[in-house]
């Protein structure tokens, strides 16, 4: 069995966007100093966030069917309903269920992003927003989690 | 510390410490927000200099902003007259015009031109053409006065072309926020017009007034604030009375739980004359029909267009879904004034009288589909009613004098989810309320039917009113309501199960109005969501989603023409004659997400196109 920081790893397809740079010669050469240097303190950071805590509460709610279907009610309530869709296709914000993540795949990235939102879009803000709080956050996560199809 | 503030920035930037995820910045258009980039350059990194090639943030930062409006220097058209009451009143009198979204006063978007002919229809060609340059649905009923048409597009960009060339004469593109609150895509359906001003509604909730010569703003007002879910996509409707020119707009938000409101503002300053809310607050009559302090949050949003009746300086008005929309158990009662025909005093905005459609909403019937004023026999009487064919299926004629029910009439194919009473009540089937795993398919689905987002016509000769229909059943599903301020408030998803198993399909449908009954259908492959024109000639207009124009004949529901514009047919055709040359505009391209969700088609590619057809000149 994987453990919940491997799993998290391999739900990520593919990276976030990086803002699209076009450099120059001179910032390559600085940006490839300044890459070995941010490799090295990336994967370090990687290390000591990633697997720091084992669980998140989203992986408790995981094993809880009343939880999951609070997440899911919720979801449906207020993300799933004219925005993220819960099957794929064109939808007016992204589909949460593929583990193609914008803002981070980690539990605790996505309940980050929906506590503080989106600067510039319509994803607003959540933090203190649901009935009970921060705990009805991860169970809308755990359910994602449930859903996702990572294939 | 600031260089390894650096070194973490271009960690970031590179993507490797990608499992940290983004940087709330990041991914995002905030040009002043300080970048890693120009943070390292600033404190001087280990080989930065002073000559670096600028990065594509400083670059855009110097970039000067893209031009939004363009003015008509010299002016145009300034030698037609200002846009009278007389005009207003009898648009159709000179028929080189089109003054109002919905043809004219009584709504019926029927032109008396006959130049155009079931004959001579299929000789129709273009004669220009014009980009929108936006993407997403394109709704517009272009006005078309003085030589000019005037054209709104997805992100309220307004386009003034002269219409015999489509040449452009001015422009305004309204800056809109990120984070405005629309309902279901970034759509406007058109301006309107009355004196030497053109208005527009907008998705951030303002109504503007330019110089219909220039292009100059004349006033710019706030209806409401647009970040507590208010917006606006309706053409404002003109008309004047004893409080002067007004110009009504209702506000959008259903699905955002506002407490819905229309508007009268004075089209010479722009100030509000009046106001008139679709719910009542606590005291007022009414508010028995919502538990609690559900009122509060109960949306009802008025965000289509009415008519108008001078004889009783009577404004008819309707209203859209309760919120939530498919949860109602915070909501019990019949939630007041939710999906209603609403008849108002046109000088003041008082209410005279109400029915409502569909109480107790939990399917997102809102009421506000298209009313035409008719005069219809009724048991051997002369009756002045209004009709309307309803978003929950259903072809009601309600007295005009008084709000009573006379009839309702089944007018789409499949329909399950209610009867109607005696008393016009609908009388509710079993298991059509939402549900948290639902397995009934109701019918019509929770756009319809019809729907206010398109228009339907009204030929009073023929007494036909012409429907364009989606045929597309859901499954209901319910969810935990949770009002949060400028998020969606909706308690649940519709689940079209139709479209995904590319059942849903759509048609014309002509009601005879006297009786009810369906005089034709005219089937297309996927369900209809433009709108319709007809002409005393004979003929229907509308698109398909499939991207076609369409001329069917009035009488038979035959289609006599097509073209293939290209994008899907959203938007509201008109007819108009230039020196006895009958024209046609109509705009295509739709919006991927609405055209999956309800016809399961996804492959035609957005963008607004619009085309206007005239017959050969002789």
């Amino acid at each position: 069995m994987k453990t919940p920081c491997e799993v998290n790893r391999s739900n990520r397809k593919r990276s976030p966007d990086a803002p699209g740079l076009r450099l120059g010669a001179a910032q390559v050469r600085s940006l490839r100093v300044r890459t070995v240097a941010g490799l090295v303190l990336g994967v370090l950071l990687v290390g000591a966030t990633a697997c720091e805590k084992p669980e998140s509460p989203a992986a408790r709610h995981a094993q809880d069917p009343e939880a999951l279907k609070r997440g899911k009610s919720l979801f449906v309530g207020t993300c799933g309903a004219y925005c993220h869709g819960l099957q794929p296709g064109h939808r007016d914000a992204p589909y949460l269920f593929d583990c193609d993540w914008k803002h981070g795949g980690r539990d605790e990235e996505i309940f980050r992003t929906i506590r503080a939102g989106v600067p510039n879009t319509r994803m607003q803000a959540f933090a203190d927003r649901m009935p009970e709080g921060d705990d009805d956050l991860w169970k809308i996560v755990a359910f994602i989690r449930s859903r996702s199809d990572c294939s | 510390m600031i260089r390894w503030h650096g070194w973490i920035a271009w960690a970031l930037m590179a993507g490797l410490a990608a499992p940290l995820g983004c940087s709330p910045d990041s991914g995002t258009k905030d040009r002043t927000a300080g970048g890693p980039a120009s943070d390292a350059n600033a404190t001087g990194s280990a080989t930065g200099t002073a000559t670096e090639a600028p990065t594509m943030v400083e670059m855009l930062d110097e970039l000067p902003p893209l031009p939004t409006h363009w003015i008509a220097d010299p002016p145009v058209a300034a030698g037609a007259p200002p846009v009278d009451d007389a005009m207003l009143r009898d648009p159709f009198a000179d028929r080189s015009r089109w003054l109002h979204y919905v043809g004219d006063h009584r709504g019926h978007r029927h032109s008396p031109i006959t130049s155009l002919t079931k004959k001579n229809v299929a000789k129709l060609q273009v004669v220009w053409a014009m980009p929108t340059g936006t993407q997403q649905q394109f709704e517009v009923s272009p006005i078309v006065y003085g030589g000019v048409m005037y054209v709104s597009t997805s992100y309220n960009r307004i386009l003034a072309l002269d219409v015999k060339t489509g040449a452009i004469l001015w422009r305004y593109d309204h800056p809109l926020p990120a984070d405005m609150k629309p309902c279901c895509g970034p759509v406007n359906r058109g301006v309107s017009i009355a004196g030497d001003t053109i208005l527009m509604a907008t998705l951030d909730a303002r109504l503007l007034a330019l110089d219909r010569r220039s292009g100059a703003i004349l006033w710019n007002t706030e209806i409401f604030d647009y970040a507590k879910g208010y917006s606006a996509t309706s053409a404002p409707f003109v008309y004047a009375s004893a409080a002067g020119t007004l110009a009504v707009v209702g506000v959008a938000g259903g699905e955002y739980g506002i407490r819905g409101f229309f508007d009268a503002y004075d089209v010479a300053t722009g100030k509000r004359v009046w106001r008139h809310f679709t719910i009542p607050t606590a005291g007022e009559p009414g508010i028995e029909t919502w538990a609690g302090k559900s009122y509060e949050t109960g949306g009802a949003p008025a965000w289509t267009q009415g008519a108008y009746d001078a004889e009783t300086d009577t404004l008819f008005w309707t209203t859209g879904n309760p919120a939530p929309d498919f949860n109602g158990d915070e909501r019990a009662g019949d939630n007041l004034y939710s999906n209603a025909l609403l008849a108002v005093d046109a000088k003041t905005g008082a209410r005279k009288w109400h029915f409502q459609f569909t109480p107790h909403d939990v399917w997102d019937y809102d009421g506000n589909t298209q009313i035409y004023l008719v005069e219809v026999e009724l048991d051997g009487k002369k009756i002045p009613a209004i009709a309307q064919a309803n978003r929950n299926g259903y072809f009601y004629l309600i007295d005009r004098r008084d709000g009573k029910f006379l009839r309702a009439t089944q007018y789409v194919e499949q329909m399950n989810w209610a009867t109607i009473g005696a008393d016009g009540r609908p009388v509710l089937n079993a298991g059509v309320a939402p549900t948290e795993e639902p397995d009934q398919r109701v019918c019509p689905g929770n756009m319809g039917g019809m729907n206010g987002a398109w228009s339907g016509s009204y030929d009073p000769a023929r007494q036909l009113s012409f429907i364009p229909t989606i045929e597309a059943c859901q499954h209901f599903m319910k969810g935990i309501a949770v009002y949060s301020e400028g998020a969606p408030f909706m308690a649940g998803t519709p689940d079209t199960i139709d479209a995904a198993a590319g059942k849903a399909y759509g048609h014309v449908s002509a009601v005879d109005v006297a009786t009810g009954e369906i005089r034709w259908r005219a089937k297309e492959r996927f369900p209809l969501m433009a709108g319709a024109v007809s002409t005393a000639g004979g003929l229907v207009f509308t698109g398909n989603l499939e991207g076609e124009a369409l001329a069917l004949d009035a009488d038979t529901g035959e289609v006599l023409w097509r073209f293939r514009m290209g994008g899907g047919v959203r938007s509201q055709p008109i007819v108009f004659e230039l020196g006895g040359r009958p024209y046609l505009a109509i705009g295509s391209g739709s919006w991927a997400t609405t055209d999956a969700f309800l016809a399961g088609l996804d492959r035609i590619p957005e963008g607004g196109h619009l085309f206007v057809f005239a017959l050969p000149e002789s």
